[in-house]
């Protein structure tokens, strides 16, 4: 049984170029543009690993990895954070959510699949 | 001397006065009179006797001529009554003769002798011819008659008559002449006589009358005078002054009288003088009981109502009385309770200098019994406990023969409170003034230092109180009269604060100086606050500042630039392959090629909007300004942005204000502006659709962007114009947009002189609007002496869309420049009547100007430097000649800005 796949991204090019790249790797790929969306789809789905983007329209990737890690049943998820701002507030806060990798835009196809592999 | 006496000598006087009056006057008209009596009867006799003479002379001639005339007609014709005739006048001849001489003085008697001896020799001729007539001999007596003697002789005889009667008449005038005199003199004695007995009459008989008053005052005097005296006396004595005594001094009546008037009084003094002293007493010991009684009744009053506490004390027995302020202050029930207490029970055990309170009281009152009063300070206490500071003024007064003291307590609570509180003020002020680093000197007007605080001292390596009086340039600048830059002269003569900056030398430091004039009430200036501030730090960090953003602004430029290239050829490079050119591409690859062409022009107007906004912040944009037709603007606005509308199912709609006059402003720009808000509107509209307005408001244009969209909260409005804020807000960045646009508008809005600002309500829509003049036309005074330059600006610079004056002259530029108010002046340094420096001094000194921005055009290097050197003045700067007009457009364009 392939792996589940949730990808967050309020970009459709970007969400469209990860989805179609992960789907020919043969994961089994969701797909989310905002917070809300993302929560049903987590609650509903229960994936297997997380992309999130760090901003979202309505709230962020943080706050999405913090609500996961207080899950008993989610809190183990894999989560990769992507993000196009980089620097060290951002890496505190990856080190505060307790994201497992970290991802910065504009990222390298292979880079982010080897660190998706990793974990399975 | 008897009264009767003394009236008979004063008549005996007036009568004697009288008397000599009289003789006085009669002496003196006889004295006048004199000359006058002799001079009149002499010469009237004088002038009767020359007449006298004269009529002889007349008839000696008259007489000769009868004998002559007879002896010659007797000797023609022997008629007998010519000798007759003869006859009887030779002896009145003679006569007549006779009497001359006789009468007449000594030369008269010479002359006549002469006369008298021809007469005889005539008479003798002639009677001898008178006897040859009768002796028959005619003929001879006529010879006789003829000859030379006797014609000789009747010359000689002619001639003394002649000569006498010559001499009469001469003696005849005189004698006329001097009774003339005589008269005229007479004529005057008698006015004199007239004036003498009028004046004479009237001053003597004043004097005499004068006199004669006098005498009779004098006697009436020496009478009433007596009796006045004693009538004085008497009415002194008949008001009870027994002492009084008439005076004698005299020896008449009323001495006597006066003698036995003062003897009478005498008496009646010795009869009543016990019976007064016993009155007198009496009346001098009821007035002052009286007195008494009302000093008593004022103490009392004073006593009872004085807001001072005012009690008495024994220093032996302690308190005797106390006022009702003193029974208030020390808290007592009332007076006895008051008494009860010893001094000792009103105050605390030991007064603030440690003192036993006891002791020290003691002390005070011993001062106030020697010396009759104390005054001191002293800290009391209540009944109740509450201390207080008061003024104690003990003054001793005696009373039933014991030294006691009376005691005026004043509490100086406030007063004491308010001095701790001033106190506290001054070194509250004192502290500040000295923890200051600034430079603070306090001068009054004539430039003298009042004081300076710390900071100043140390600066200058002076004690403070040791430069007080000494002039602030002795010690500041070391001179001997104020800094030619002082502001404190300015200051002095405004009467404003004078703030200046500037670069210190000798210190290496920029300082600034400012002078704060304190008035007093009237508004006069009563002194200088002089402060010395050190703000090289900050003028550091404004360059550094201004140095960082220049770098930032050039790193952004040129990363933009260069992100360019790289993008150029990715975007080429995808669309190759997207055209097919090079092989055929299946359906997913086209989908993620036109993907990657989507982000390419994104990302290549996000570089575009940055490197705009990049060169509206640093005034780099070059603005066309020309005139151009608002609904052509809006209908090219309409047919861009029409399709995006569609795309969303909303209309677009224009409304036109009809008559809209023709607006200067660049097309492109405003284009981009409209462009802009239309796709905000789009973005955040979901239904409905946009309206774009443009209307006439006065000299503007007003235009409006309104749709029915989301709306914006109030908190949000403020950021929304700040550059790259809006790329930190999730919702603007998932729409795609760089954040720029509105900020771009801003600046375009800006830079045509117009604002813009929205209205916003969320849930209801926004609606942007801008507005901006009609002739947003900057105005550019060129000065220079070349007509070629002149008229290139000229051309170049109403083409884009500039005002322009143009001067060859700088003494004429300056003359117009308050009414032709430029906005920016372009100005040759090398002129022909004055030069740039001295029209950039004349700007600079004028309120009006002193901001005003000038471009210096110069070919000369040295000038350019010596202009950029001035770096204070942000208003000023320079072009090398020759220059490229778009350089010369770029550089007005960021004095403009920097003007805005």
């Amino acid at each position: 049984m392939s792996k589940k796949i949730l990808v967050v991204d309020d970009e459709p090019d970007i969400l469209r170029v990860v989805v179609f790249r992960l789907k020919k790797m043969g994961y089994e790929v969701f797909s989310a543009t905002t917070g809300k969306e993302a929560f049903s789809l987590i609650k509903e789905q229960k994936p297997d690993l997380m992309l999130l983007d760090f901003r979202l329209p309505d709230t962020d990737g943080i706050e999405i990895s913090k609500w996961v890690r207080k899950d008993e049943e989610l809190k183990n998820t894999p989560i990769i954070l992507i993000s196009a701002s980089s620097g060290p507030d951002i890496l505190a806060l990856v080190k505060e959510a307790t994201v497992n990798e970290y991802v910065s835009k504009p990222f390298d196809p292979d880079d982010l699949l080897a660190k998706i592999q990793k974990y399975f | 001397m008897k009264i009767k006496n003394k009236v008979t000598l004063g008549f005996l006087a007036v009568i004697l006065l009288s008397v000599a009056v009289a003789v006085i006057s009669i002496y003196e008209l006889t004295e006048i009179a004199k000359p006058l009596k002799g001079g009149i009867f002499k010469s009237a006799k004088t002038v009767a006797e020359t007449e006298h003479l004269n009529n002889l002379a007349d008839s000696i001639r008259y007489y000769d001529e009868v004998l002559t005339q007879s002896a010659r007609n007797y000797s023609f014709t022997q008629d007998k009554k010519w000798k007759e005739r003869y006859k009887k006048a030779e002896p009145e001849l003679e006569a007549v003769i006779k009497e001359v001489i006789d009468l007449g003085d000594e030369k008269d008697k010479t002359l006549f002798r002469s006369v008298d001896a021809a007469n005889r020799a005539l008479v003798e001729m002639e009677n001898r011819s008178i006897e040859l007539v009768d002796k028959g001999k005619p003929q001879e007596a006529v010879k006789v008659l003829e000859s030379r003697e006797y014609w000789s002789e009747k010359e000689v005889y002619e001639k003394g008559l002649g000569d006498y009667l010559g001499r009469k008449e001469l003696t005849r005038r005189e004698a006329v002449e001097g009774a003339r005199k005589t008269l005229d003199l007479a004529i005057k004695s008698a006015d004199k006589i007239k004036k003498f007995g009028v004046g004479f009459i009237v001053i003597f008989t004043g004097v005499a009358f004068i006199i004669a008053v006098g005498i009779s005052v004098v006697i009436s005097r020496s009478i009433t005078s007596s009796i006045a005296k004693l009538m004085k006396t008497a009415e002194k004595v008949g008001k009870g002054d027994l002492d009084a005594k008439a005076p004698v001094d005299s020896k008449d009546e009323i001495a006597d009288l006066s003698r036995q008037f003062n003897k009478m009084t005498e008496n009646f003094k010795i009869s009543t003088s016990s019976l007064d002293k016993l009155s007198k007493e009496i009346a001098e010991r009821s007035r002052m009981a009286q007195a008494l009684r009302i000093s008593e009744d004022k103490y009392r009053t004073l006593f009872e109502l004085s807001g001072d506490a005012i009690m008495t004390v024994d220093p032996e027995k302690g308190f005797l009385s106390g006022n009702p302020a003193t029974i208030k202050m020390f808290e007592c029930k009332d007076e006895r309770e008051f008494i009860s207490k010893t001094p000792w029970e009103f105050s605390p055990e030991y007064q603030p200098d440690g003192r036993l309170s006891n002791i020290k009281a003691r002390d005070m009152m011993e001062i106030a019994l020697e010396k009759g009063s104390n005054f001191f300070e002293w800290k009391h206490k209540r009944l109740k406990g509450e201390e207080f500071f008061a003024t104690v003024l003990l003054t001793r007064i005696e009373l039933g023969g014991k030294k006691i003291l009376q005691a005026t307590v004043r509490d100086i609570t406030n007063e004491k409170r308010l001095q701790e509180r001033i106190a506290q003020g001054a070194k509250e002020w004192e502290s500040t003034f000295n923890s200051i680093s600034d430079l603070i000197s306090v001068h009054d007007k004539d430039f003298r230092v009042v004081r300076v605080n710390k900071a100043f001292a140390e600066a200058f390596g002076v004690k403070p109180e040791e430069v007080i009086g000494k002039h602030c340039y002795e010690i500041v600048h070391g001179t001997k009269s104020p800094w030619v830059t002082c502001p404190q002269k300015k200051a002095l003569g405004t009467k404003e604060a004078v703030v200046e900056e500037f670069f210190e030398p000798r210190v290496g430091k920029y300082i600034e100086v400012s002078a704060w004039p304190i008035l007093d009430k009237k508004g006069e200036i009563n002194g200088i606050i002089h402060v010395i501030k050190d703000i090289t730090q900050r003028k550091q960090v404004e360059t550094k500042l201004a140095e960082a953003m220049e770098t930032k602004s050039q790193f952004i430029s040129m990363v933009s630039h260069e992100l360019r290239t790289p993008l150029t050829g990715i975007k080429e490079g995808i669309s190759i392959v997207l055209d097919g050119s090079a092989g055929e591409v299946n359906k997913d690859q086209k989908e993620f090629l036109d993907l990657a062409k989507r982000n390419v022009d994104r990302l290549s107007r996000l570089i575009n909007d940055v490197l705009d906004y990049q060169k509206l912040e640093a005034g780099k944009m070059v603005f066309s300004l020309k005139e151009n037709d608002v609904n052509l603007l809006v209908d090219e606005v309409i047919r861009i942005m029409s399709p995006v509308a569609k795309s969303k199912n909303l209309y677009i709609e224009a409304h036109i204000a009809e008559g809209l006059p023709n607006a200067i402003f660049d097309k492109d720009k405003i284009t981009q502006v409209l462009i802009n808000l239309v796709n905000n509107a789009i973005k955040f509209t979901d239904a409905g659709g946009i309206v774009i307005s443009a209307s006439q408001e006065g000299e503007s244009i007003l235009f409006s962007v309104k749709d029915t969209g989301l709306g914006i909260k109030k908190e949000d409005i403020s950021k929304l114009f700040k550059g790259f804020s809006q790329l930190e807000a999730g919702r603007e960045r998932k729409k795609g947009s760089t954040g720029l646009g509105l900020a771009i508008s801003q600046k375009i809005v800006k830079e045509h002189k117009g604002e813009i600002w929205v209205e916003s309500e969320p849930g209801k829509g926004s609606d942007f609007k801008f507005r901006m003049p009609i002739k947003a036309k900057y105005k550019v005074m060129v000065i220079d002496d070349s007509k070629e330059i002149l008229d290139t600006c000229r051309d170049f610079l109403t083409k884009e869309g500039y005002n322009i004056v143009c001067f060859e002259r700088g003494l004429d530029a300056i003359k117009t420049v308050g009414k032709d108010r430029p906005d920016i002046v372009l100005l040759d340094m090398r002129l022909k009547d004055i030069n740039g420096y001295e029209i950039i001094g004349r700007l600079r000194s004028n309120s009006d100007t002193s901001a005003l921005p000038i471009l210096v055009m110069s070919g000369y290097p040295e000038e350019l430097i010596k202009i950029e050197d001035k770096r204070e003045d942000s208003a000023l700067t320079s072009i090398g000649k020759p220059f490229d007009l778009k350089d010369l457009l770029v550089k007005m364009r960021i004095l403009l800005k920097q003007a805005a």
